[in-house]
């Protein structure tokens, strides 16, 4: 039994890392450079419910965002609440769709 | 994106499944051979299945209560209020009720053989695998009414398939040759019902997958798979109709270990299965369904 739990957590860590994103757009968009954004936005091609995104720079450091909205939507802004410096940042997002399926997925961009 | 919450409660939901499956197939497997079975048999494959509902109970509970903490991706997360109210309006929240209410019902009719507990067992184990098609994709597609009925009888055929294998190997190992008849009289129904894990298994998958092209999908290499284990079940059990069964119903001792060989071979396929699909259902919808959150995540342009 210990090994079938082995092989399916296997399975089930190659399996997520293939895990497609169902974000359909952002701003910043995914690998993007530019000047630094004071929001966040996130946009879905259907309704689902944001659950969680985090925003940290590259030595992990968390910032500040708005807290996520309880609303079954499409789109969502969250406000930054902090300067971001210049350098790469990335976004980790989850959200939860028809039937309470999970998704998620991270992206990366850069402030020049 | 892979969480720690995500292989605990990916990993709940695919014991789970396994424990389910067979604390109701047993049960299930009693109330329609128990009269072919010895008592001692009978009495341990009841406690396994008491044990195994006991495992799926506790798992089905754990899988609800951390649900919010998968939801967030964060174990802070599994008591908010928000995230669990979500989750008990859903179809997921009904059908997690419905599957705890029936294997209490199970564990708490196994533990003694009467009719009374029988028909509370055949109950129990019916609710438990009702609420496999109380949730999941089968409840958003607009096909539900085909969907559902395929996944009952798919579900419920294999239930009972996996009960019947510990029950065959429990008499077996008890009952030696004796066991033959059982054997027999099984294989001869089994003929019947296990094509129709097939049959159903095929309707869902050419309702859920598409086109050739959506095979090369996650949800299409899962249903691949699920083929590929079926095909092997069914070569072992061929095996166990056709050499076993009537080898041991001519009281050839031999074929008593060869037969729980081929059984435990079974089980774990079957097992390994149930996980793969715990594992990837919870990781992947199929692609016409997942459209409805969007493809991809568009990329800024190159040149930026």
């Amino acid at each position: 039994m210990k090994r079938l739990i082995a092989i399916v957590l296997g399975f089930a860590l190659a399996a997520a890392a293939q895990a497609h994103t169902a974000l359909k757009a952002s701003v910043p968009a995914a690998d993007a450079a530019g000047p630094a954004p004071k929001t966040l936005e996130l946009t879905f091609a259907g309704d689902v419910r944001l659950t969680s995104v985090a925003l940290t720079d590259a030595g992990g450091a968390a910032k500040h965002l708005d807290t996520v909205p309880t609303a079954v939507a499409s789109t969502f802004s969250l406000g930054i609440h902090e300067p971001l410096a210049p350098g790469a940042y990335k976004v980790v997002w989850r959200a939860v769709g028809g039937d309470t399926h999970i998704i998620s997925g991270e992206f990366g961009f850069t402030v020049r | 994106m892979f969480f720690a919450t995500d292989a605990l409660v990916i990993g709940l939901r695919a014991v789970g499944f396994v424990a389910l499956f067979q604390a109701a197939g047993a049960a299930l497997f009693l109330a329609l051979y128990e009269k072919q079975l010895a008592s001692v048999p009978a009495d341990k494959l009841r406690d396994f299945a008491r044990v195994t509902a006991l495992v799926a109970l506790i798992a089905a509970v754990l899988h609800y209560v951390l649900t919010p903490a998968r939801m967030a991706g964060d174990f802070g997360s599994t008591f908010d209020p928000a995230l669990e109210s979500l989750l008990l309006r859903s179809s997921s929240g009904t059908a997690h009720i419905v599957r705890v209410v029936g294997l209490a019902v199970l564990l708490l009719s196994l533990d003694r053989a009467s009719k009374l507990n029988t028909y509370a067992a055949c109950g129990g184990a019916a609710l438990a695998l009702v609420s496999f098609a109380l949730m999941g994709h089968t409840v958003i597609h607009p096909l539900r009414w085909i969907l559902a009925p395929m996944l009952l009888i798919h579900v419920g055929v294999a239930a009972v398939w996996l009960g019947a294998l510990a029950g065959l190997y429990v008499a077996a190992r008890e009952t030696g040759t004796a066991s033959g008849a059982l054997v027999t009289r099984f294989s001869a129904h089994a003929t019947w019902a296990v094509p129709a894990i097939f049959v159903c298994g095929l309707v869902m998958s050419v309702t859920f997958v598409r086109s050739f092209a959506e095979l090369a999908t996650p949800y299409g290499a899962m249903v691949l798979g699920k083929a590929a284990g079926f095909a092997a079940l069914m070569a072992l059990a061929a095996r166990n109709k056709w050499q076993f069964g009537p080898r041991l119903a001519a009281g050839d001792a031999g074929a008593v270990l060869a037969l729980q060989r081929t059984i435990r071979a079974e089980w774990v396929l079957i097992a390994v299965v149930l996980m793969a699909t715990a594992v990837m259902t919870s990781l992947y919808a199929p692609e016409h369904l997942e459209g409805s959150f969007a493809p991809e995540h568009e990329a800024a342009p190159a040149a930026h």
